[in-house]
């Protein structure tokens, strides 16, 4: 029995004894203790399965891969790198796989466009502050729904790589009807500060396109840009002086897909019990193909938060961006793979060696990489109605309470 | 010079001695040397014999006699028809060869006996028991209704006795019949002898007398001395130390026989098919080892009766119940307990038997679960947890009169687990709920009916069903406001099945078998169903459902067995099935073919060619048994699967000893599996999408070295295994190994009965692993949605690699089992994995923790390693079985 094994058997009888020493001594609880400590031996020594680390014998040569996603009014970036075999570290840790020194061609419907450059750029990482690598190759044109794109890269010590996709078409929203339900934290609101929790209810409707269509559904804010209304009017804890502010933050924590069978549509019932939706919504047309649809767009207890809205009349108008992309059939391929990996019943089989693995999907001649498309529609909702109405359920309340 | 030597001391003997053939000798002997046995007879009647010793050598020769006269021990260890024949002259027996035995045999006219062959004490039928005339050498078995016609000269002298694994050889019955002749036969169960004197086998008659290849008769004895885990005995366990047998992921009942899938065994409880035999993942098969009288497992060569799966069947016949007085018993094991009981409900008319097998880890999780909510604050989380299977076996049997009776059986078997918790509050509350349910009912009713001595028809009318049914109810109350998820997604298979066979056995020999069967499938592959309540909305949706798929299988089947001559018999036959579905038939014509020839007494060489087909597959996402996993008619433009196989052995018998080598080669047709890149993704109506159809190729020798009777029993076995696969669709059109295409395998299984208290039994596996499919090379994704900013996750991909690339190492276990008798019953203590050696059952990608090896930096991070994952430690168990 190794030392991991060990270990958890270790921590089996922790939990036995101080699940214990939690008790009250009484002949029934002994008696239930009993019990509990026999089912916990036996499922401690049935499932006390142990690792040990190895290093198979297997092919280590690299190869080339790409990355590209074509969006329809965006000039195209790509990304070549190289593979690696997975014990031989973490990218960009222990190892560089950027290849910059590719020549990538992009061909447009059959024919040369152009070759794409190389950049090496940093971006700032607003959660940390810290600076972001990023590199890969960009390009002049910009795709257009029906175009086939295609890259063909070359690199002296890995080889080539090449693989195409076609620009599909927009779908835009049609109507849309948005339903919030608001409720101010009244007890600490205030016309000039406080917070709401909404449920926001969308009601999109899509007229699917003749063919087969595959859509990926994002959503993204648009918090208005705070202006200062008083600088160093306020301080913080440690007595400075800081700038009084007037903004508006949405906070959208809770959407549900499970509130529009479509999202989950490639889940399988076990899918329900041992896996996961997954934290990216995309569907195809299969169940209203050539005809309309009523996609609801539900967000569960989201929330906003204002201070000195009343004094600028432009920071009510925080927004909720909804996006619906037309993708092509690699990138939904590659999305379902990705889900399967990583949120499946077939992927977890898989990662435990009880079911076959799961491979991404890949359109590359070198089996890595993905060369998608999409062509995105975006419709924006604008929350100030429902805080301006929070904001006066607000102060309804506190006048009451005076 | 030797042998003028043996013929003049003999000679010279015979000039002093008269012999009288009434002499009364008394003589055991099973399988010995004819001159061993020649010499004892010397002794005791004073008689010489001459004859050319070329004449006896390698002969051996089963007698069994108490102060009979010589002659009729002669006539046992010389019945007609064995190629020597006898004569009395002065005070010797010459021996001589026996001229032109066919033709005499032939030119007899013969007569039927017929009747049942019982066990004492509770007159249960007995199955495959084989009844020899001592005299003629002729014999025959009982078929599935332990019914027998032996063909005999007519007018001459017969002695009849029956045989079978377990029950010791009675005396000879003495019959001169003139006409067809009715006669039963009682056999005593061995272990209620103090000496067990067993003569023959059924698997020793499967191996030398019938030319069937890979035949294997399990009686339940022999499947509860199979030590396993947790203790539980297991039909299917007892078969995986079975020669070409894989039993898939360690300690489960899963079979992969000669390298086949796992859906291509057809498992049958009293002849009839049952779909998820499987409980806890597969951990326990349904078959409950108390309700089961014996079971017939074919993997070679197969009857032409049996077709359906591609790999083998697996007959599983039920105890039928006592004649003689109530008798059971309660076990209770590890993880279970079992009570049984049957006898007479009218008394040598009518029987009864009930079989109940429950496991009781929910009684333990229960109670647990309670209490350790109770130790909870009130506003924590509460859990509940439960898990049990239930096996219910229950039959009937009644006879009418000794032509006919009539049986009706009842099987019910069922798991259920839930898995809940809830969350307590004024403010909110959750309730999250699992449940699932999934098993079999089956229900029969069957009669026989002996239309003649020779004749014999069975008729039975079953029902199954397997069902699998999942809920999910996710629910929340917010203030009063109450959001509830309920998800239910249910599979079912119902099958309505009538069918009839027949048996005739001409008195001229020979044996013919047909029989028709008709079979109503409907198969709802997947059926899920969501309500949901927002508020006061309530909405239902069909989320995903396929049709129910109805369709009509027609099977008939027709098989003749003769033996041609002393040396050589044969068994022919064909099955033919039709299977109706979304208008469509298909048609699988399976002939058969077994040849046997017996170069002499104790050998047997055979050859055989079997067609199998297979109209259903089961879609399962890993390598455990599942209650999601579903069985799927062909349909669309899907072929039904076949398999042709080429197989071949030689077996020897020696007493107690049996030794066998087959080797076998399996084409495999249109079988199914999934494609590259398979998304096995609702809608479930589209399942076919995700399927490619190809080939499949497996080869290899299994070497048996048996040991039935005796104080210590057992065999030792080795497999040698090649099997592959090719599909258009699926590893880039390359051909590739299978999952179980296990190189090497050798088993060694023993038990020893030490003494009527004691016995102690050890199986050892060795095989080569299983193929394993282990990505290796990665590619970092792009962003999820494209974006390269922060937020956007990328995880790391996998360059596909070949299927099954990778073999996992060799695994091995031994297990060791005690099982002490008393007065009341017994009690079995057993080790699983004595050694505890951990077995590798996969290999995965992993991050390990790790120190950063720079000098004076501790920060640790997780690096990337591939590891073995190993399950299952020793396990040790007992269990006690009280016998009333």
């Amino acid at each position: 029995m190794d030392l991991l094994t060990s270990r958890r058997l270790l921590g089996c009888i922790n939990i036995i004894t101080d699940f214990a020493a939690s008790l009250r001594r009484t002949p029934l609880y002994y008696a239930g203790l009993g019990c509990y400590v026999a089912l916990m031996t036996l499922l401690a020594m049935l499932l006390s399965g142990c690792t040990s680390e190895f290093e198979p014998d297997v092919d280590t040569s690299q190869k080339l891969c790409i990355n590209a996603l074509f969006t329809t009014g965006t000039p195209v970036t790509a990304e070549v790198t190289r593979t690696w075999t997975f014990s031989e570290g973490v990218p960009g840790k222990d190892f560089d796989i950027n290849i910059l020194d590719a020549d990538v061609s992009l061909y447009v419907d059959g024919n040369f466009c152009e070759k794409l450059e190389a950049f090496d750029d940093f971006m700032t990482d607003p959660s940390s502050g810290n600076q972001v690598r990023l590199t890969g190759y960009k390009g002049n044109h910009v795709p257009s729904p029906g175009e086939t794109l295609r890259l063909v890269a070359h690199s002296g010590k890995y080889g080539d790589a090449e693989g195409e996709t076609k620009v599909p078409h927009a779908v835009p929203f049609g109507d849309v009807e948005n339903n919030v339900t608001i409720e101010p934290s009244l007890y600490d609101c205030t016309a000039e500060y406080g917070s709401l929790h909404f449920e926001l209810t969308s009601i999109a409707d899509i007229q699917d396109p003749e063919g087969d269509d595959r859509y990926l559904f994002s959503f993204t804010t648009q918090d208005p840009t705070p202006v200062v209304i008083e600088p160093g009017g306020s301080t913080d804890l440690d007595g400075n002086p800081v700038d009084i502010q007037a903004f508006c933050t949405i906070s959208l924590e809770a959407f549900n897909p499970d509130r529009d069978p479509i999202f989950n549509e490639h889940m399988s019932s076990l899918d329900y019990y041992v896996g996961s939706s997954g934290d990216y919504f995309f569907f195809t047309d299969r169940n209203f193909i050539n005809g309309h649809y009523k996609l609801r767009i539900s967000f569960d207890r989201s929330f906003l938060f204002w201070n000195n809205p009343t004094l600028i009349e432009d920071i009510y108008h925080a927004k909720i961006d909804i996006t619906l992309s037309t993708i092509s059939d690699d990138y939904y391929k590659w999305l379902l793979s990705v889900w399967q990996r990583n949120d499946s019943s077939l992927g977890q089989m898989g990662d435990i060696g009880l079911g076959n693995p799961v491979f991404e999907h890949s359109n590359v001649s070198t089996g890595a990489g993905i060369i998608a498309a999409r062509t995105p529609s975006t419709h924006s909702i604008d929350m100030a109605p429902y805080i301006k109405k929070a904001i006066e359920m607000a102060a309804d309340h506190n006048t009451t309470s005076d | 010079m030797k042998h003028y030597l043996l013929l003049s001391t003999f000679l010279a003997a015979a000039l002093t001695m008269a012999a009288a053939p009434d002499t009364p000798v008394s003589i055991k002997a099973s399988n010995r040397k004819a001159e061993t046995v020649f010499k004892e007879l010397m002794r005791q009647s004073g008689t010489n014999f001459i004859y050319n010793s070329g004449l006896l050598k390698g002969r051996r020769v089963t007698v069994n006699a108490t102060w009979r006269p010589l002659e009729e021990v002669l006539r046992q260890m010389f019945p007609a028809g064995c190629g020597i024949t006898y004569e009395f002259k002065g005070n010797s027996v010459l021996l001589k060869s026996e001229p032109n035995v066919r033709k005499t045999v032939k030119q007899t006219k013969r007569v039927m006996i017929h009747g049942y062959v019982d066990e004492a004490g509770t007159g249960e039928h007995i199955i495959g028991a084989t009844v020899r005339d001592n005299v003629s050498g002729l014999s025959t078995q009982t078929n599935s209704s332990g019914y027998f016609s032996l063909p005999v000269p007519a007018g001459a002298k017969a002695s009849v006795s029956a045989f079978f694994p377990g029950y010791a050889s009675p005396s000879s019955i003495d019959v001169t019949p003139r006409a067809d002749t009715r006669l039963n036969i009682t056999l005593e169960p061995a272990k209620d002898l103090e000496e067990v004197i067993v003569t023959t086998t059924r698997n020793r008659l499967l191996n030398i007398e019938s030319p069937a290849i890979g035949a294997v008769n399990i009686g339940r004895e022999t499947i509860k001395a199979t030590p396993v885990v947790f203790g539980e005995s297991d039909v299917i366990k007892t078969l995986q130390l079975e020669p070409g047998v894989s039993a898939g992921i360690a300690g489960t009942a899963g079979m992969n026989v000669h390298g086949g899938n796992p859906d291509e065994n057809l498992y049958m409880l009293d002849n009839v098919p049952l779909y998820q035999v499987n409980h806890l993942g597969g951990l326990f098969s349904a078959f409950n080892t108390e309700a089961i009288k014996n079971v017939d497992f074919y993997k070679s060569s197969f009857p032409a009766r049996l077709d359906g799966r591609l790999s083998s069947f697996i007959d599983v016949n039920t105890r039928d119940g006592s004649y003689d007085g109530h008798h059971g018993s309660f076990k209770l094991g590890l993880t279970s307990g079992a009570f049984d009981i049957s006898g007479p409900i009218w008394k040598g008319h009518t029987t009864y038997s009930f079989a109940v097998r429950r496991s009781w880890l929910d009684l333990l999780t229960v109670p647990a679960c309670a209490i350790l909510n109770k130790t909870l604050a009130s506003d924590d989380e509460k859990y509940h947890f439960g898990y049990a299977f239930t096996d219910v076996n229950a039959k009937i049997n009644h006879r009418f009169n000794d032509r006919t009776s009539a049986h009706a059986t009842f099987y019910w078997g069922d798991d259920y687990i839930k898995v809940e918790s809830e969350w307590p509050g004024d403010v909110w509350s959750s309730n999250d709920k699992v449940n699932m349910r999934w098993g079999n009912i089956l229900a029969t009713a069957g009669a026989d009916h002996a239309f003649s001595s020779s004749v014999f028809g069975h008729l039975t009318f079953s029902y199954s069903r397997y069902a699998s049914r999942l809920s999910h109810l996710d629910e929340e109350i917010y203030y009063e406001n109450k959001t509830s998820d309920r998800l239910t997604s249910r599979n079912n298979i119902h099958d309505f099945r009538l069918a009839a066979d027949m048996q005739w056995k001409p008195s001229h020999g020979g044996e013919l078998v047909a029989g028709l069967s008709a079979t109503h499938h409907s198969y709802l592959p997947s059926r899920s169903l969501r309500e949901i309540v927002l508020g006061d909305e309530e909405a239902e949706l069909l989320l995903d459902s396929t049709p129910v798929y109805h369709s009509v299988e027609l099977n008939a089947y027709a098989e003749y067995n003769r033996r041609l001559s002393s040396r050589f018999s044969l068994s022919a036959g064909v099955h033919g099935s039709l299977f109706n579905i979304q208008g469509k038939t298909h048609t699988v014509i399976s002939p058969r073919l077994s040849v046997s020839y017996n170069p002499s007494d104790g050998w047997a060489v055979k050859a055989a060619y079997a067609r199998t087909g297979q109209f259903v597959h089961q879609l399962m996402q890993s390598c455990i048994s599942l209650p999601t996993d579903q069985w799927v008619p062909i349909t669309g433009n899907l072929k039904p699967q076949t398999a042709d196989k080429i197989s071949a052995g030689v077996y020897y018998a020696n007493g107690a000893w049996s030794a066998s080598v087959e080797g076998y080669w399996k084409w495999m047709h249109n079988i199914i599996d999934y494609r590259d890149e398979y998304y096995l993704l609702p809608p479930a109506e589209t399942f076919g999408t995700g399927l490619t159809s190809g080939s499949g190729r497996a080869r290899g020798i299994d070497f048996k070295l048996a040991r039935e009777s005796g104080r210590i029993t057992g065999h030792i076995s080795y497999s040698l295994l090649w099997s592959d696969r090719l599909f258009a669709d699926k590893n880039g059109g390359q051909r590739f190994p299978s999952r179980f295409d296990n190189r090497h395998k050798i088993n060694i299984l023993a038990t020893w009965n030490i003494n009527s208290k004691w016995s102690v039994s050890a199986s050892w596996t060795g095989m080569s692993g299983n193929r394993f499919t282990l990505p290796t090379q990665c590619w970092q994704g792009m962003p999820i949605s494209g974006h390269y900013t922060w937020f956007d996750y990328r995880y790391d991909m996998s360059v596909s690699v070949p299927v099954n690339n990778m073999r996992l190492p060799f695994y091995h276990r031994l297990d060791v089992s005690a099982t002490r008798r008393t007065r009341r019953g017994e009690w079995t203590f057993s080790l699983y994995n004595a050694y505890c050696h951990m077995n590798t059952i996969a290999y995965r990608q992993a991050y390990a923790q790790r120190i950063n090896p720079s000098p004076g930096n501790y920060e640790l991070y997780d690096r990337p390693v591939f590891q073995k994952v190993k399950l299952i430690p020793i396990i040790p168990s007992v269990s006690y079985t009280w016998i009333f």
